[in-house]
């Protein structure tokens, strides 16, 4: 049989059960907590992990936080309030820029900024982008895209230091989101609830101790278009099942797959199931209307993209591991 | 500074900043050996440009020059000598 988008269909109802079975058990036995908290992005990841929350625990068992930031598009507090309102889980608004302005993320990403664009100021939006597959690049080197007041734009390829500054910078809304979710959890006795998919969980798309801390992780085996299926089955509002993945995070929209992922979502997908699966490029691409040097491109990626994010996945290292802990 | 003595440097950088790549031949993929990835050759590339004074341009950054110490060695001779 010839390898197509079906290998991804699933059993939404049963995998329902079977995540909500996981979590009560993960939640009430393991780890010992009432309920859980639920970042709400607006996004389809949160989304879900909210849903299944809500199915698990019952919605008043579940807080949902509401955490957008100078830079998060003007739809997000919308699509986000409106996820919690379908499932009825109640949830508090935590407006982060206040936090973000003191820590300096906004000015120590613009410093880096100007490195490069020497006038840039305030009235510019920017964001960071990957050539990505179609493009064929031999390496994954970033290029800053800025768009002045007048609406001109430019593009920069970035040197390593600004670039490092300009992630730090930009990891603190990760790491402020997460230290709010901490503070509601051990204010209520919950848990803090991750939610990469699959790609994300795979490809290290996350910031360590930021969005990647979390005690438990239920949608971390899905692939991106199964997250899509479950929240059909769900009822994930319309309004953010048919939004465009997005980082939220950089003034100007960004999509996942010009930021980090080698292609749209549903095409890589495709491609990190036939390479999990040993699924020749050939095969892969006729399925994914790709070529077939483009998916043995993304093979390559998502190698290169394991080895140099692994530090990610590493708890801290010990000399000697005491043995009664 | 001698054409000898760049080299030296290159070859030093390399060792101090990728010490990894003792392991590799000078004919060697460093980056499917693993010793550098993507961020690494930015690290080069501001080392051919702080140290050694070379311009390195987007169009640059192709494994024809960075793939492996070698190409590094052609690429940075080639543009001290103009030709490249």
């Amino acid at each position: 049989m010839a390898f197509s988008a079906d290998v991804l269909k699933l059993d939404t109802k049963r995998e329902v059960e079977r995540i909500t079975a996981a979590l009560r058990k993960q939640v009430g036995q393991v780890l010992r907590r009432r309920g859980a908290v639920i970042a709400l992005s607006g996004g389809i990841d949160s989304s879900v992990v909210a849903g299944l929350c809500a199915r698990a625990f019952g919605p008043t068992k579940c807080q949902g936080l509401l955490m957008p930031e100078r830079d998060s598009s003007e739809s997000t507090l919308a699509l986000s309030r409106s996820v919690a309102e379908s499932f009825g889980i109640p949830f508090v608004l935590e407006d982060i820029s206040t936090t973000l302005d003191a820590i300096g993320c906004y000015r120590r990403r613009d410093e880096a900024i100007e490195q490069v664009v020497p006038d840039y100021g305030p009235g510019y939006k920017s964001k960071i982008v990957l050539p990505g597959a179609r493009a064929g690049a031999d390496y994954n080197v970033y290029s800053i895209v800025v768009e002045r007041p007048d609406g001109t734009i430019e593009k920069h390829r970035l040197p390593l230091e600004p670039y490092l500054q300009i992630v730090a910078a930009t990891n603190f809304k990760q790491r402020v989101r997460k230290t709010l979710e901490y503070y509601w959890a051990d204010k209520l006795h919950y848990v803090c609830t991750g939610t990469p998919n699959r790609l994300e969980y795979d490809q290290g798309f996350f910031v360590k101790n930021g969005d990647g801390a979390a005690d438990v992780k239920p949608i971390a085996h899905l692939y991106k278009t199964q997250v899509y299926a479950m929240a059909a089955e769900l009822g994930v509002p319309e309004a953010v099942r048919s939004r465009p993945p997005t980082t939220d995070t950089y003034s100007l929209a960004q999509g996942q797959d010009e930021f980090y992922f080698a292609l749209p979502y549903a095409e890589m997908d495709l491609c990190l199931y036939g390479k999990n699966n040993g699924v020749p490029p050939a095969e892969v691409a006729k399925a994914a209307k790709l070529t077939t040097e483009q998916v043995e491109w993304v093979y390559g990626d998502i190698d290169k993209k394991r080895a140099t994010t692994r530090y990610l996945h590493e708890r801290p290292l010990l000399v000697e591991k005491p043995l009664e802990v | 500074m001698s054409d000898v003595e760049a080299e030296k440097k290159v070859r030093a950088f390399l060792l101090q900043r990728f010490p990894d790549a003792k392991r590799a031949g000078d004919d060697d993929s460093l980056l499917d050996m693993g010793v550098i990835d993507s961020l690494g050759i930015l690290d080069v590339a501001e080392f051919l440009s702080s140290d050694l004074g070379l311009k390195v341009e987007d169009d640059d950054l192709v494994p024809e020059h960075f793939e492996s110490i070698a190409a590094l060695l052609r690429f940075v001779a080639a543009r001290r000598s103009g030709s490249a």
